[in-house]
C-alpha cells in the first residue's frame, strides 16, 4: 500500500471506505428521490 | 445525418482504431499479447474494466428505460462494490499468486484438468454467442438511424475490432477502451448539457427534474421488498451482488481486464475504481433520460420513436388509423402542456396546494396520451404481429439526430459504435486467451515457443471474430435473441460461480467431487429452464448452491478418499 495516500494504510480501510461510499450514495439517491417526487 | 456527421464519426473511430495499434506495436510475446506485459496502472485497469461492461446497449437503452420507466433501474447496481470487495479479498491475490492467464488455469491448480477444461468450455459457449449479439444490438438501431441495411453495421463493427485485436492483443484493447471511456464521457457531458439548454427558457436544470420527479421518473431508490418487483434495493443489494461477482470473477473477458495491472494493488485499485465510479456514472446516464423526458413535455414526441415501423405501418392499409390517433396523440399532447406550463409555475412560487393540484392534472393528461400511444402500438401490432413494439433503445437516439447540432450528432453515433467495439474487443480477446491457454497449449501444443503461441492467440482471434460476425448476422434473422442469450448465460453462470465458490471456500472439496456437483447442477438446471420451472434470472444462485450441495454430498460419498482434496491446502 505505499503508492496510496497516508489515510489508506491498509487494505481493508480501503474496503470500509467503499462500503462507506456505497452507504453515502444510496442515503443521497433516496434524498434525491423523495425531494423531487 | 450531414456530411459533418459522417466526418466527425469516420474520424473518431479511425483514430481509435489507429491510436490502438499504435500504442500496441511490436508485441511478440505470450505475455505481452494476452496480459499486456503486467504493466497497466489502476486508472487503466478500472476504465477497462468499465468499458467491457458498458456496451452500446448500455448507451442506447438505459436513456430510454429512464423516459420510460424512471430511475430505479440504478438500483441494480448497488451490489456491486461489494462484489468488488469481495473480488479484491479473494480473487485477485489469488490469481496473481499463481501468475495465471485465464481464471480456468487456477481451477486445474486448484482441483484437476477436467474441472479446467468443463469450465473453460462452459465459458466458451456462453461468450461466443454473446460476444456475436454485443455486435448485433446496437447494429439494428443503428441500421434504423443511418438508415444501412443491418448486415453492413455488423460487418463494420465486427472487422473494425477485429483489426486492432488481432494486431495488438491485450494491450490493443485496453488503450483503445481507455481513449473510447474518455470520449464517452466527453460525449455523454455533452449531450445533458444540450439537452438542458434546449429546455424553455423559463424552465431551468432543477425545473426539469421537478417536473421528472413528479411524473415519476426520479424514483432512484425504492426501499420496499416485493420479489416480482426487478428493481429495488434489495433486489440490487443481494441479486446485483450475485451476479457482479460471477461477472467480475469468473468471466474471462473481465478477468483478463485486471490481470493486467502491473501488481496487486494496482489492479486491486482499478477494482475499486470501477466499484466507486459505476454507479453514479449509471445515475448520469439515466439523468440524462429523464431529461429528455422533461425536453419531451415541451416538445411533441413521436408517437412512436421507431421510424421503420412506422414507416411500416404508413405504407399498409392501417395508415389512416394510425395518422388518426397521430392527431388524437398531439391534441392530447398540447392538452398536457398546458398543464405541465401550471405545474411549472406551482413548482417556481413553491406553492404546495397548487403543485400538488397541477401534479394530479399532469398525471391524469399523462394518462390520456400513453392510452393513445398504447391504441397505436396495438394497431402496429394488428398490422405486423412480428413488430417489434418496444421503442426504449430509440428514444435517446431520436432525440439526438432530431435535436442536436450537427457535429455532436457524428459524435454520440460514435459513441454508441465505440462501445459496441469495446466490449466485443474484450469478447474476442477473452475467447482467444481461453482458446490458446485453456486448450491449444494444455492439449494441441503443449510445448511451443513463445512465438507460436502469439501466432495460435492471433488466428484464434480472427476465427472467434468470424464466428461472432455470423451469430450477429444470423441473429438479425431471428427473432428476440437478446433475451435468449441472457438466458443462456443464466445457463451457465450460476455453475461456472459455484465451482469458483467451491474452490475459494470449500477446501475439502477435491476436482473429482466439484466435476460430478457441476455437471449434476448443470443437468438439474437445464431442467429447470426446459420445463419453465423458474424465471431464468433465478437460475444463478441456484446453480451455485446447487454446485456446492452436490460436491459437498459427492465427497462424502468419496469418504474423502479423493487425494485431490489435499491439492486445496495449496491454494
Amino acid at each position: 500500500m505505499q503508492e496510496n495516500p497516508p489515510f489508506l494504510k491498509t487494505w481493508p480501510n480501503v474496503y470500509a471506505l467503499v462500503i462507506g461510499v456505497l452507504g453515502v450514495i444510496m442515503i443521497l439517491l433516496y434524498i434525491f428521490t423523495r425531494h423531487f417526487e | 445525418m450531414s456530411t459533418i456527421d459522417w466526418y466527425v464519426l469516420g474520424v473518431t473511430l479511425l483514430v481509435i482504431v489507429v491510436y490502438g495499434m499504435w500504442k500496441s506495436r511490436g508485441m511478440k510475446t505470450t505475455d505481452g499479447y494476452l496480459l499486456a506485459n503486467k504493466q497497466l496502472p489502476w486508472y487503466h485497469v478500472g476504465l477497462s474494466v468499465m468499458a467491457t461492461q458498458a456496451s452500446a446497449i448500455t448507451f442506447l437503452s438505459a436513456p430510454g428505460q429512464a423516459y420510460s420507466d424512471g430511475m430505479r433501474f440504478v438500483q441494480f447496481y448497488f451490489g456491486l462494490p461489494l462484489a468488488m470487495v469481495v473480488l479484491c479479498i479473494t480473487f485477485i491475490p489469488i490469481f496473481k499468486r499463481l501468475n495465471v492467464y485465464t481464471a480456468y488455469e487456477y481451477l486445474e491448480k486448484r482441483f484437476d484438468n477436467k474441472t479446467r477444461s468443463l469450465t473453460a468450455f462452459l465459458f466458451l459457449i456462453q461468450r461466443g454467442v454473446s460476444t456475436g449479439i454485443t455486435i448485433y444490438a446496437p447494429s439494428i438501431v443503428l441500421s434504423s438511424i443511418l438508415n444501412i441495411d443491418i448486415s453492413y453495421t455488423t460487418l463494420f463493427i465486427g472487422v473494425l475490432v477485429i483489426i486492432y485485436t488481432v494486431y495488438g492483443g491485450t494491450k490493443a484493447v485496453s488503450h483503445t477502451q481507455l481513449l473510447q471511456m474518455c470520449i464517452i464521457f466527453g460525449g455523454l457531458f455533452f449531450a445533458a448539457f444540450m439537452v438542458v439548454s434546449l429546455l424553455p427558457e423559463n424552465v431551468g436544470f432543477f425545473d426539469a427534474l421537478h417536473i421528472a420527479g413528479k411524473m415519476e421518473r426520479l424514483n432512484a431508490i425504492d426501499t420496499s421488498f416485493n420479489l416480482n418487483n426487478r428493481y429495488n434495493i434489495w433486489s440490487g443489494l443481494i441479486g446485483g451482488f450475485f451476479l457482479q461477482l460471477s461477472y467480475f470473477g469468473t468471466d474471462q473477458s473481465q478477468v483478463g481486464r485486471y490481470l493486467t495491472g502491473e501488481s496487486i494493488t494496482q489492479s486491486r485499485l482499478g477494482l475499486i475504481m470501477n466499484g466507486l465510479v459505476k454507479i453514479p456514472m449509471q445515475f448520469f446516464i439515466l439523468l440524462i433520460g429523464t431529461l429528455v423526458f422533461a425536453f419531451y413535455q415541451f416538445h411533441e414526441p413521436p408517437i412512436f420513436f421507431n421510424n421503420v415501423e412506422v414507416s411500416k405501418i404508413e405504407s399498409s392499409a392501417f395508415k389512416n388509423d394510425f395518422k388518426n390517433l397521430e392527431s388524437q396523440y398531439s391534441e392530447a399532447h398540447s392538452l398536457k402542456n398546458v398543464e405541465v406550463d401550471k405545474l411549472i409555475s406551482a413548482v417556481q412560487t413553491n406553492n404546495k396546494t397548487a403543485i400538488d393540484a397541477a401534479r394530479k392534472n399532469v398525471q391524469q393528461a399523462n394518462v390520456q396520451t400513453e392510452k393513445i400511444r398504447t391504441e397505436a402500438i396495438g394497431l402496429l401490432k394488428k398490422n405486423d404481429k412480428d413488430a417489434d413494439t418496444n421503442d426504449t433503445n430509440y428514444v435517446f437516439l431520436r432525440f439526438v439526430t432530431q435535436y442536436l447540432p450537427t457535429g455532436l450528432v457524428g459524435l454520440l453515433i460514435a459513441i454508441i459504435f465505440l462501445a459496441a467495439m469495446g466490449s466485443t474487443a474484450s469478447g474476442l480477446n477473452s475467447l482467444a486467451s481461453t482458446t490458446v491457454v485453456d486448450i491449444y497449449k494444455r492439449f494441441l501444443n503443449k510445448s511451443g515457443s513463445d512465438s507460436n503461441y502469439v501466432s495460435a492467440a492471433r488466428w484464434t482471434t480472427v476465427g472467434w471474430g468470424i464466428f461472432c460476425i455470423i451469430i450477429g448476422l444470423y441473429a438479425s434473422r431471428l427473432g428476440n435473441l437478446i433475451e435468449a442469450v441472457n438466458i443462456l448465460g443464466s445457463l451457465f453462470y450460476g455453475t461456472i460461480l459455484g465451482i469458483f465458490v467451491v474452490a475459494f471456500y470449500m477446501k475439502r472439496i477435491g476436482g473429482t467431487a466439484v466435476f460430478a456437483g457441476a455437471l449434476i447442477a448443470e443437468v438439474i438446471i437445464v431442467y429447470l429452464w426446459w420445463f419453465d420451472i423458474t424465471s431464468f434470472l433465478w437460475l444463478n444462485p441456484i446453480g451455485v448452491g446447487l454446485v456446492m450441495l452436490f460436491s459437498f454430498l459427492v465427497q462424502i460419498f468419496l469418504k474423502d478418499s479423493d487425494a485431490e482434496a489435499n491439492r486445496a491446502a495449496d491454494f
